[in-house]
């Protein structure tokens, strides 16, 4: 196999665990999602990158809209996430909130 | 190598699934899943690249759009019913004049009590 497709999977597979690793051991839910909504799609576009490095035109096609289907809807549901948070919750700890009207 | 980058996607999906089954809040968990989502999804790739065969990817889209469609009706449903009370077609009203409902508004945001108030 193209060492720099192993290469560029590990690499995906080490932000995937960095995600991880900062959705569990965040404190609040605002910071937990910043790890999970930020690193995990980064992380897969790098996997999804070393995969069609070595896959080709016909395994990149599907990849790539793997990739454009989360790039355009996982910032909208997270985005969604981080608004219930925000009307559920007290949000007098933040120091800038531009939600509140 | 490529074991080594499947074992990394997996253990960020049992991180994942810790999140979903300990999170305290619904939230939490709603992202929870969707980092498990992901991180199969990545599994998924690595093991297409491993070997060589295409026929699985097709899932990557089937499951990215199945995770979306569980953030954004698991958003809505906690928006509606811990603010208001019912649905509501004037959502930002009924949130401007209804102050919170007790439950949420008392626990501190920071409480990580590894969700012994399941």
């Amino acid at each position: 196999m193209n060492s720099v497709a192993e290469v560029l999977m590990v690499i995906g597979a080490l932000v995937a665990v960095v995600a991880g690793i900062g959705l569990l051991r965040f404190s609040t839910p605002y910071a937990r999602f910043h790890a999970a909504g930020k690193a995990s799609p980064v992380a897969y576009f790098i996997a999804a990158i070393g995969a069609g490095i070595q896959l080709g035109v016909a395994g990149s096609a599907y990849l790539l809209l793997g990739a454009v289907a989360m790039a355009l809807t996982l910032p909208v549901g997270v985005h969604l996430l981080f608004r219930s948070v925000h009307r559920t919750t007290s949000s007098d700890h933040l120091v800038v909130d531009e939600l509140t009207g | 190598m490529t074991t080594l980058a499947i074992c990394g996607f997996v253990i960020a999906g049992l991180c994942g699934a810790w999140r979903l089954l300990a999170g305290p809040s619904l939230p939490d968990r709603v992202i929870a899943l969707d980092v498990t989502l992901i991180s199969l999804m990545g599994a998924i790739t690595v093991d297409a690249a491993r070997r060589d065969d295409t026929t699985n990817l097709i899932m990557l889209v089937v499951l990215s759009i199945i995770g979306f469609t569980a953030t954004v009706s698991a958003s809505l449903f906690l928006e509606r019913g811990l603010a208001g009370g019912g649905p509501s077609t004037a959502m930002e009203t009924v949130v401007a004049e209804t102050p919170p409902v007790e439950g949420a508004a008392s626990r501190p945001l920071d409480s990580d009590d590894g969700g012994t108030n399941r």
